[in-house]
């Protein structure tokens, strides 16, 4: 749900376009975890130090609660405005000096927001270390808003949003999460709507600053070549003395929308696809039944029902896989496709018989052993580098999953049982309140039966969060 | 000549910058153990002990570079089918093993080559080894399991290519600005290739092209080189050598002027790209066009970013790419998205008054040092992933040799501003150009739908 720094410096693809992107949690199997310090600052910031010897690199992820989900009502977009503009100048620096500066140390230096948080982070040589914590030190402490840039990135982002009306898959991911969500939390947009972004004032931004971005809601996860000591030391210089406003996290989540049937006008030849209903929230007891339940149904790749019935079998799609977002409130359940609009609805009712029968019958025992064995084995993969440990560790805190999670989870995986997946799946799938989205030409989807409901706009769509991962250009490698 | 060069760059990052962690880092040439068995299959090991974790690729001599009009896409295709079974595995097999043991697996098809990789604990590469074995020789080719795999291919190409105005474009630009070499033809296939397939044309791809001495294998982890050779011997040792795949003959002419294509498709906004052909990493203009690359867009101080979109708000994005490793002479191409209410044609002019003001002036030092600053801290950041290490081997390894690469910092390091500049005057002229220019159609109506040059493909 990230939405900052979507669209990449280059437009032009590498032979690099890999792959299958895995998105389950995962232990390691034989691993004892990486050595983690964990501490608070005396204004409330707190600490997640690994030091990493193994490349001379240091990554500093600093997220601050609140993000998009915090947004004022019919001001969409501000936080995203607002983080995106943390390094767009600070006292005594332009963002052009910024730029210079991080360019100058070959480092990266971001600031940007997702539904949950806003994000300021910097991956520098070690040497650097210092320097990237100080960029991110004044981005949350200082920064200037000069009114040019305001109006820089107003403009920017409504070109953005208009370009992307061009990826039939982000139109329809926008529209199913304002037929979700509605006014509620995660329903307005990431970057916002182009009323709402034309309606963003400088005021906003200083009002969303001072108020949202606060210490006492800030994690900064460190891994990498530096002693601990140190990092404790630096940040504590750079940002111990920071104070906040003190104002509280308010945000509502959503009611359970009744199902209904969305399109979009499109005159492409291929429908983009999503279907889904309200998920959980991370701290739900039940993650871990959930997340096997979701691995047989369309998280595990080629080894999902999904993937087996509607790519291998039949030949309907290129790629079809199902989530459960890891958020703060429950977030969405969703099932995404793309299929050629002539299959469109033979593809929704072999997602929808899919996902009433795990529902109604829940797995096998030979699902459930693969997967555990895949996400049990495949934990060491997901904090094998500086970078992956970085953003895990955060997330581990951001979520309070317990100082132990890492540890312990690949025995909570073996725990699961079949009963319990049984429960998840009758509990947390709901095969005739599902939300359903089709991008595609009308009338051809109508001649199928595929209509909105009444009283849904057609053509409507409002831009929400962008999945991850851009668009590949001609010429690219392409993935299996 | 690779050798001399060495000794004069490493005296001069001596001077330059002695604490660059970049230079300081360990050579290639001395961690990777390389092993090529009597059959000329070739493996590059690299022992890398930061996690309990390996990548292990192979990677085939063979892309859309060697196919021919009338089958293109063949490569990608075979990709996809290298999935679906072997005479000891059933289809899916592969996918549900590598699973099994907590990997993670996919293959992807470029022009040069083809390439299958799956990352897992380091205790369980023995699994992915012998099942990449198996299925190197061993792939079960059925007309039951071709057909829907070819409507697959055919929904890729729909989400990559047909629906996507920018990707559509830069396919037809490809197309023009190459008149003979095959990297003209897009790696997924034209629409009408991929419906006109037969299973024996795959049948006679796999048996020219996956061959041992057409094959190497990267390894990159938490292991013992030498025993994990001993593993890889045993595996794909018993294979007889093949003859040589044929080479690819074709040769681009010399461009004699000025190209355009444009591209109707239903879009919002509009879209240019400049092509420019230009020789790969074996000329030694290669790392000048490297730092050229560098200074008009790496990180957001680059030329191309601060003027074009912060200054003069023109794009909504702007980039330069330089195709260094590929095998034959590739491209230097600078594009961009026009902000709403700016025309492709300002946004065009704009590109084209960069390329006269590199042309007309050096870049200014410390402009360089910061654009080489941040192509080899990339270097020490991409250590960190094993996968990537492994993308460098073998990527440097189908454009000519993995030793070249320690070659690039050195040589790198070398470049002057005044360099740059000449090899913007040498290689970026009109005559040399291909321009793309994506031209949106209204998005709110079906009509267009029959304009589309791919058409329905089903």
């Amino acid at each position: 749900m990230i939405s900052a720094a979507r669209r990449v410096r280059r437009l032009l693809p590498s032979l690099a376009g890999v792959a299958l992107a895995v998105t389950v949690l995962a232990s390691p199997a034989h691993a004892a975890g990486p050595l983690v310090e964990r501490t608070t600052l005396g204004n409330g910031i707190r600490l997640v130090l690994s030091q990493q010897r193994s490349v001379p690199i240091v990554a500093i992820n600093c997220i601050i609660d609140g993000g998009a989900r915090v947004d004022p009502p019919g001001k969409a977009g501000l936080a995203n405005l607002t983080g995106s503009l943390l390094s767009e100048g600070t006292k005594g620096r332009t963002s052009e000096e910024i730029s210079r500066l991080i360019d100058s140390l070959g480092g990266s230096f971001d600031t940007g927001t997702s539904s949950d948080w806003v994000l300021a982070s910097a991956a520098v040589l070690s040497r650097d270390f210092a320097t990237g914590v100080d960029l991110i030190a004044r981005s949350l402490r200082e920064p200037t808003f000069p009114p040019e840039e305001v109006e820089r990135r107003k403009k920017e982002t409504l070109g953005e949003l208009e370009a992307d009306e061009d990826e039939p898959g982000l139109v329809a991911q926008r529209a199913f999460r304002k037929a979700l969500f509605g006014t509620a939390a995660y329903g307005s947009p990431v970057d916002g709507t182009p009323e709402s972004v034309k309606s963003l004032t400088r005021d906003d931004v200083v009002a969303y600053h001072r108020d949202e971005i606060q210490p006492s809601r800030t994690i900064c996860a460190i891994v990498g070549d530096v002693p601990t000591t140190e990092m404790k030391s630096t940040v504590e210089r750079l940002l111990g003395d920071w104070q906040g406003s003190g104002k509280p996290l308010d945000a509502k989540a959503a009611n359970v929308p009744p199902a209904r049937s969305v399109v979009v006008d499109r005159p492409v030849t291929q429908a983009s696809v999503v279907l889904g209903q309200i998920g959980v929230a991370r701290s739900n007891p039940d993650y871990f039944p959930i997340l096997l339940m979701n691995w047989v149904l369309g998280g595990g790749g080629f080894n999902s029902r999904l993937m087996q019935s509607i790519r291998t079998k039949s030949g309907l799609a290129y790629s079809v896989a199902s989530a459960f977002e890891s958020s703060k409130l429950p977030g969405a359940f969703q099932v995404a496709l793309q299929t050629k609009v002539e299959s469109a609805a033979q593809a929704i009712e072999m997602v929808r018989a899919e996902i009433k029968k795990l529902h109604d019958e829940g797995a096998t025992e030979a699902e459930l052993v693969a997967a555990k064995d895949y996400l049990t084995g495949n934990f060491p993969l997901r904090l094998d580098s500086t970078g992956k440990l970085a953003g895990f560790l955060g997330q581990v805190e951001y979520f309070g999953l317990g100082d132990d999670y890492i540890e312990r989870y690949a025995e909570r995986v073996r725990a699961v049982s079949l009963d319990d997946v049984k429960r998840a799946a009758a509990k947390y799938l709901q095969p005739d309140a599902l939300v359903q989205v089709v991008v595609g030409p009308a009338s051809k989807l109508a001649e199928q039966g595929i209509t909105p409901t009444p009283g849904t706009a057609v053509g409507v769509a409002a831009p929400a969060a962008a999945p991850a991962g851009g668009a590949t250009a001609a010429g690219a490698a392409a993935d299996r | 000549m690779r050798k001399s060069l060495l000794a004069v760059a490493a005296l001069a990052c001596a001077v330059l910058l002695p604490s660059s962690p970049a230079r300081a880092a360990q050579k290639y040439v001395e961690q990777v153990v390389e092993r090529t068995l009597d059959n000329g299959f070739k493996m590059l090991l690299l022992e890398d002990h930061k996690a309990p974790v390996a990548v292990v690729q192979v990677w085939y001599r063979v892309g859309s570079r060697n196919e021919l009009p009338g089958t293109t896409g063949l490569s990608h295709m075979l990709e996809h089918m290298m999935f679906k079974g072997t005479s000891k595995n059933g289809p899916e097999e592969y996918s549900r093993i590598i699973a099994q043991n907590g990997g993670n697996e996919n293959a992807f098809t470029g022009d040069d080559a083809t390439t299958y990789f799956a990352t897992l604990a380091s205790d369980r590469i023995g699994v992915e080894i012998e099942l990449e074995a198996d299925r190197m020789r061993n792939l079960v080719l059925s007309e039951q399991l071709f057909e829907p795999e070819r409507q697959v291919v055919t929904e890729e190409r729909r989400m990559r290519t047909d629906n996507n105005p920018i990707a559509f474009m830069f396919e037809s630009l490809g197309a023009a600005t190459f008149l003979e070499h095959p990297y003209r033809q897009p790696v997924i296939g034209w629409p009408t290739d991929i419906a006109g397939w037969k299973l024996s044309d795959l049948r006679s791809h796999y048996d020219t092209y996956y061959q041992p001495n057409n094959a190497f294998l990267v390894a990159v982890g938490d292991f013992d080189a030498q025993k994990l050779g001993e593993l890889v011997e045993k595996q794909f040792g018993g294979y007889p050598r093949a003859a040589d795949a044929p080479p690819v003959r074709a040769k681009e002419p010399p461009a004699r002027g000025e190209r355009r294509v444009s591209v109707e498709r239903p879009a919002r906004l509009p879209f240019v790209a400049l092509q420019y052909v230009v020789p790969n990493l074996h000329h030694a203009d290669a790392p000048a066009l490297e730092m050229l690359e560098s200074v008009l867009s790496n990180g957001k101080s680059s030329r191309l970013y601060q003027r074009l979109v912060r200054e003069q708000r023109l794009a909504l994005d702007v980039g330069a790419s330089y195709d260094r490793t590929a095998i034959d002479d590739k491209t230097f191409t600078l594009s961009g998205q026009p902000q709403p209410g700016v025309s492709s044609e300002q946004l065009e002019k704009a590109l084209l008054a960069e390329i006269d003001a590199i042309q007309k002036a050096p870049p200014a030092q410390d402009e360089l040092d910061r654009a080489r600053a941040q192509v080899e801290a990339a270097f020490v950041f991409a250590q960190d992933s094993m996968f990537y290490r492994g993308m460098l081997l073998g990527t440097y390894e189908i454009a000519g040799g993995w030793r070249q690469i320690d070659d690039f910092l050195p040589a790198i390091a070398m470049v002057t501003p005044e360099q740059v500049q000449q090899v913007a005057q040498k290689y970026l002229t009109p005559i040399n150009r291909t321009t793309g220019v994506l031209v949106p159609l209204p998005t709110d109506e079906s009509a267009p739908l029959e304009r589309m040059p791919g058409g329905p493909m089903s």
